[in-house]
C-alpha cells in the first residue's frame, strides 16, 4: 500500500543575503526602501515523495542543500515557494542535544525535550526507563548535564529522541557520534523503528550507512535532485562525482592527464608536483618522480577509494642520468606514520629496463587496499638497486589517499584486513 | 477569519500548556535552583532597590504619599508600585533576549519559539507573586489589614500579562532581526520607569501633564495595584475596561507580528 508522508512540490529556498547587518536594518524599518539583499538559492525546485515506512537516504557535497531540505520538512525553516505536505508527527535529529540545559539533570532534560517535542510529562515518565537503559549512563541520569561526557551527553539526547515514538524521524549525520557499541545499537534501534513502519530521511556522508540502512536514496547538488534510486547505485555514483571535483581541484592546471587512457599510460609530469614534495625529498636525482596518482581499477584518477578495492598507483619518473638498473616502489603510512603496506618493482620480480638520460618510465602497481577506513599518505622512491642504499629520489607524502569505509557496512578489526577462511565443526 | 485570527494566540496559551509549564519550570530551576541563596534572589533585588529609593526620594527628597510624612508609608507605596513594574520590566527584558537564548531549540528543533518570550513573561510573573506575599505581610506588620478589594488584582494581572507578552513578541521578532533592540530595550525600560509614578504619586505631576501619564497603561497598572491593596478600593470598571480592551489589542497585534517572522528566525540566528 503507498501512502505518501512527506510531499514536496517544487520546492525553493533562498536565503537572504546582506552584505552588513545595517542593510538589513534599513530593509526592515525603512519603508520604500532599495532591496539591499542578494538571494541565495539552497533549494531550486525540490520535488518528491516518500511513502510510508520507507528510509530515504539523502547525499551531497556540502553546500548541496541536504539540511535545508530537513529543516524544512521539520518545519523548522519556510520555504520561499513550492508546496510542503508531511503528515504525522516528526521528530527530527539535527543536533543532538538541542536545548538541552547544561544546569538541568539528565532525568529533567528529557522531561523537557519530551514536552517540547507533543508528549505529556505522563507519557514522558512512561518512557524514561527505556531512555535510561539504552542511553546507558547509569547514576549520571540524575546529575547535571554539565558534567557529562561529550559521549555520555550524546548517548542520552539521542536515546531521548528516537523513544518518543515519532512517525517520521529525520537523522542528519546524528549517528556519526558515539563509539562503535552504540552506533551499533542505534542502528538496531533504526532498524526497529523500519520495522514499526517509522519513516525515516537519513542525511550521511557515510555511505557504508546509507547503503546499510536506506531502501532508497537521492542525490542532491546545488540544491536540486541530481539523481534517484536504489542505495547501490546512487552512493557510487556519489563517490565518483567526489573523486572526480577532487581530482580537478587538485590538478586543475593540467586537465589533460585526467583523461590519459589506462590502456597506455603515457608518461606526464606534474608541474607543481616538485614544489609540492620539496619538504619530504632526498636523493641523488639521476632520476626524479615526476607524478604520482591514484586510479581506480578503470583507470579515473580518484583520492578516494572503497575498502579492499581495486586501484592502481601509478608513478611517472624521469631520469637525468644514464642508468643502467633501478627499482621503484611505495608505501602506505597511516595518520600515525606508521608502514602499513609497502613493495617495490624488486621485490615482486620485476626487472626495470636500463634507461638513458632523459627517457622516462611509467610503473603502474595495481593492488587491493585492505586498510581500514581513514586517510593515508603515500611515499615513494626510486633506488639503483637492492644493495646500495642510494636513492636516486625519495618523496614522503607525495599524495594523500582516503579509504572510505566498506560498501557492505562489514566493520574492519585491525590496521590491515587479510582475507580469512572460517570453516565450523560442530561436534 | 478574522475570529481565528483572534483566538489564535488564546489557543497557543491552552495548546502548548505541557511546553509552557516545563519550561517556567525550568527557568526558575536554573536561574534560581543552583545559586547558593535560592529563592532569596528574587527578593533581594526588590527588596535593595525599595531601601535605595526610600533613602533618596522619601529620606532625602521628601516625597510622601497620601500627605504621610513616614518613610514606612512611602515604602509601602513605593512596593506596591515596584512589583508589577519589575514583572514587567524584567519579563520585557528577558523576553527580549529570550530567541537568542535558546537559538538551539528554535534553529534545530520543530518548536513552538513564541513561548519563549512568554514564558519570561509567566517567570517574572511568579516572581512578582513572592513580593506580594511579603508586601502582605509588612501592610499587616503596620496594621492595616487590606478587605475585598485585595481579590481585584487577579483580575488586573490577566491583561497585565496580556499586555506585557504581546509587547514581549513584538520585543523578541526586533531584537532577533535587529540586534540593537537589546541595548535599546533596556534604556527605555528605565526611561519608562520614571515616566510611570511608582517613586512619586501621580498627584505630585503638574495637573496639565496628568493626562500624558494616563497614555501609559502601566500607570493605571502601579494605580490599580495600589488603589486594591493600599487603599481599599477596587478599580473602576469603565478604566478597567479600558485597560483590558488595550491589552487585549497588544496581546493580539504582538503575536501576529511574531507569526509572522517567526520562520525567518532560524535564517537569521
Amino acid at each position: 500500500m503507498r501512502e505518501p508522508v512527506i510531499e514536496l512540490d517544487e520546492v525553493t529556498k533562498s536565503y537572504k543575503m546582506y552584505r552588513n547587518r545595517r542593510h538589513r536594518a534599513v530593509e526592515m524599518l525603512v519603508p520604500g526602501a532599495p532591496v539591499l539583499h542578494t538571494n541565495f538559492p539552497a533549494l531550486r525546485g525540490v520535488t518528491m515523495t516518500v511513502e510510508r515506512g520507507e528510509t530515504l537516504g539523502v547525499v551531497g557535497v556540502n553546500g548541496s542543500g541536504k539540511s535545508t531540505l530537513l529543516q524544512i520538512i521539520a518545519g523548522i525553516v519556510r520555504q520561499t515557494s513550492g508546496r510542503v505536505t508531511v503528515r504525522g508527527r516528526v521528530s527530527s535529529l539535527l543536533e543532538l542535544g538541542a536545548g538541552f540545559h547544561p544546569e538541568l539533570t539528565g532525568r529533567e532534560n528529557v522531561e523537557v525535550f519530551g514536552t517540547v517535542i507533543g508528549l505529556t510529562v505522563a507519557e514522558i515518565r512512561r518512557r524514561l526507563p527505556d531512555i535510561e537503559r539504552f542511553a546507558a549512563i547509569g547514576e549520571f541520569i540524575d546529575q547535571p548535564v554539565k558534567l557529562y561526557s561529550s559521549g555520555m551527553f550524546v548517548r542520552l539526547a539521542f536515546a531521548a529522541a528516537i523513544h518518543v515514538d515519532p512517525d517520521i524521524l529525520l537523522v542528519d549525520e546524528a549517528l556519526a557520534v558515539g563509539d562503535a557499541v552504540f552506533q551499533h545499537q542505534c542502528l538496531l534501534r533504526i532498524r526497529e523503528m523500519q520495522a514499526h513502519g517509522t519513516t525515516i530521511m537519513f542525511v550521511s556522508h557515510e555511505m557504508g550507512m546509507i547503503k546499510a540502512v536506506c531502501s532508497r536514496v537521492v542525490l542532491l547538488d546545488a540544491g536540486q535532485i541530481l539523481e534517484e534510486g536504489g542505495p547501490a547505485e546512487i552512493t557510487s555514483l556519489y563517490f565518483a562525482r567526489a573523486s572526480a571535483q577532487i581530482a580537478q581541484a587538485q590538478a586543475p592546471h593540467d586537465p589533460v592527464t585526467i583523461t590519459t587512457s589506462p590502456a597506455e599510460p603515457r608518461f606526464a609530469a606534474d608541474p607543481d608536483f616538485d614544489a609540492q614534495a620539496r619538504v619530504f625529498r632526498h636523493g641523488t636525482g639521476a632520476a626524479k618522480i615526476r607524478r604520482i596518482e591514484l586510479l581506480d581499477s578503470c583507470g579515473r584518477p580518484v583520492t578516494a577509494v572503497a575498502f579492499n578495492d581495486e586501484a592502481i598507483l601509478r608513478v611517472h619518473a624521469e631520469f637525468l642520468a644514464d642508468v643502467p638498473s633501478s627499482i621503484i616502489g611505495f608505501g602506505f603510512r597511516d595518520r600515525a606514520g606508521i608502514e602499513l603496506i609497502g613493495t617495490n618493482t624488486f621485490e615482486e620480480g620485476i626487472t626495470l629496463p636500463s634507461r638513458s638520460a632523459g627517457s622516462t618510465l611509467v610503473v603502474d602497481f595495481r593492488l587491493r587496499l585492505p586498510l581500514i577506513p581513514g586517510t593515508y599518505s603515500i611515499s615513494s622512491a626510486i633506488a639503483a638497486d637492492r644493495y646500495t642504499r642510494a636513492y636516486y629520489d625519495w618523496i614522503d607524502n607525495a599524495l594523500i589517499v582516503t579509504v572510505a569505509p566498506p560498501a557492505s557496512g562489514k566493520a574492519i578489526h585491525g590496521q590491515v584486513w587479510v582475507p580469512v577462511e572460517i570453516s565450523v565443526r560442530p561436534s | 477569519m478574522v475570529i481565528d485570527a483572534l483566538v489564535a494566540p488564546f489557543q497557543v496559551l491552552v495548546r502548548q500548556r505541557p511546553v509552557i509549564t516545563t519550561f517556567v519550570q525550568r527557568e526558575i530551576r536554573t536561574r534560581y535552583g543552583t545559586s547558593a541563596l535560592g529563592l532569596a534572589w528574587p527578593l533581594i533585588r526588590p527588596l535593595s532597590l525599595l531601601a535605595l529609593y526610600t533613602f533618596v526620594f522619601s529620606t532625602v527628597m521628601k516625597v510622601r504619599f497620601d500627605d504621610d510624612p513616614r518613610a514606612a508609608n512611602f515604602a509601602l507605596y513605593l512596593f506596591c508600585g515596584l512589583i508589577p513594574w519589575l514583572a514587567f520590566s524584567d519579563g520585557l527584558s528577558r523576553a527580549t533576549t529570550a530567541i537568542h537564548d535558546h537559538a538551539s531549540l528554535v534553529k534545530r528543533i520543530r518548536f513552538p519559539s513564541e513561548i519563549l518570550p512568554l514564558h519570561q513573561v509567566l517567570v517574572a510573573l511568579a516572581i512578582e507573586s513572592l513580593g506580594l506575599v511579603i508586601l502582605l505581610g509588612a501592610l499587616v506588620i503596620d496594621g492595616r489589614v487590606p478587605g475585598w478589594p485585595l481579590l481585584a488584582l487577579v483580575a488586573i494581572v490577566v491583561p497585565q500579562f496580556l499586555f506585557t507578552t504581546g509587547l514581549a513578541w513584538v520585543l523578541a521578532t526586533l531584537s532577533v532581526l535587529l540586534s540593537d533592540t537589546r541595548q535599546i530595550v533596556a534604556f527605555a525600560l528605565m526611561f519608562w520607569m520614571y515616566a510611570t509614578p511608582i517613586v512619586y504619586p501621580l498627584d505630585m505631576v503638574p495637573p496639565r501633564l496628568q493626562w500624558l501619564f494616563w497614555l501609559n497603561p502601566m500607570t493605571y497598572v502601579v494605580e490599580a495595584y495600589r488603589g486594591a491593596v493600599l487603599e481599599n478600593r477596587a478599580p473602576e470598571l469603565m478604566s478597567f475596561a479600558l485597560f483590558c480592551a488595550v491589552s487585549l489589542g497588544v496581546f493580539i497585534a504582538g503575536y501576529w507580528v511574531f507569526q509572522r517572522s517567526k520562520y525567518e528566525f532560524a535564517d537569521v540566528l
